[in-house]
């Protein structure tokens, strides 16, 4: 081993890998007289700082999946819900059928019902007898 | 740091899903980082950080790992990177973008690093980050690349010898 080409290729070795006593005493010997090889060395380990001093970047935070809508939370205003109940409940009242309304006031009696339904019977007929007449 | 890895994919294998989180927060920074300075493109490098674990946990089936779980992803990772490149647009990982160094809180030696990496071939600034960088040893290098590990101590003299050059003649 007599050039500075191959020192210089142990020293690089030297830096990833222990040399043996013997090469790391010949490289030793041969660094306190040669100049290049030094600067080569005093390179190779600026190299070595530079990279190390990289930091170890970050990743960008993951992306939530969107909840499906059936679990999305919805703001609605108070007097919006509240006005929406008020219609339902309305439609609701003016669109019960005879049934329901049975249904609802069960503690009328029926026979009550049947008169009250005869009423509006009478009454239909003769407004169609007078139209009929008109 | 090797055996807590064996321990977490074997804990992974049995059926215990806590055992990749963890491996995912102790790889992920450092596999991102190799990405980003190797390609220079931090969304692809992300990308290529999240295709690697699903391919390792695709691993889990038969336990298909023969190296180090680290190893493992280094080389899916690097593989991908160089696949992603060769498939998009046929960009070459020869220029890297301006801005991916730029978190480093010193501006003079980002340039520099810059300067370093921009008159590497993608082949040698892979090998100098996962030996200066990652802190991989010759043997794991070479056993990653699959190539002698004399052919790593080669690679790694020319790398130092042609910087030290380039400095010269920035002098």
């Amino acid at each position: 081993m007599n050039s500075c080409e191959e020192f210089q290729k142990l020293i690089s070795v030297c830096l990833d890998e222990p040399l043996t006593t013997e090469q790391q005493n010949k490289l030793d010997e041969h660094l306190t007289r040669c100049v290049d090889c030094r600067t080569f060395q005093e390179s190779a380990l600026n190299l070595r700082g530079l990279i190390r001093s990289l930091p170890f970047q970050s990743m960008a935070p993951p992306l939530r999946r969107p909840s499906p809508w059936w679990r999305r939370k919805i703001a609605l205003p108070f007097p919006a819900v509240a006005a929406g109940i008020l219609l339902l409940a309305i439609s609701w009242l003016t669109h019960l059928s005879p049934t329901q309304f049975e249904r609802v006031d069960s503690n009328i009696e029926p026979f009550i019902i049947i008169e009250q339904i005869d009423i509006i019977k009478l009454e239909s007929v003769s407004a169609v007898k007078l139209t009929n007449e008109n | 740091m090797e055996i807590v890895d064996l321990q977490d994919w074997q804990d992974f294998c049995h059926g215990d899903n806590s055992a990749m989180e963890r491996l995912y927060d102790r790889h992920s920074p450092a596999l991102f980082s190799f990405c980003l300075y190797l390609c220079g493109d931090r969304t692809k490098s992300e990308d290529i950080v999240q295709d690697s674990f699903m391919s390792l946990i695709a691993q889990r089936e038969g336990n298909k790992i023969s190296r180090s779980v680290r190893s493992w992803l280094f080389v899916t990772a690097r593989n991908l990177v160089y696949n992603l490149s060769r498939r998009v647009s046929h960009q070459s990982l020869d220029s890297l973008s301006e801005d991916h160094l730029a978190t480093n809180s010193n501006p003079d030696i980002n340039l520099i690093i810059d300067r370093i990496f921009s008159s590497l071939p993608p082949d040698e600034r892979e090998l100098l980050l996962l030996r200066e960088h990652q802190g991989f040893s010759v043997s794991d290098i070479a056993e990653m690349l699959d190539i002698t590990k004399e052919n790593v101590r080669i690679r790694l003299y020319r790398i130092r010898k042609r910087i030290q050059e380039k400095e010269r003649t920035l002098k």
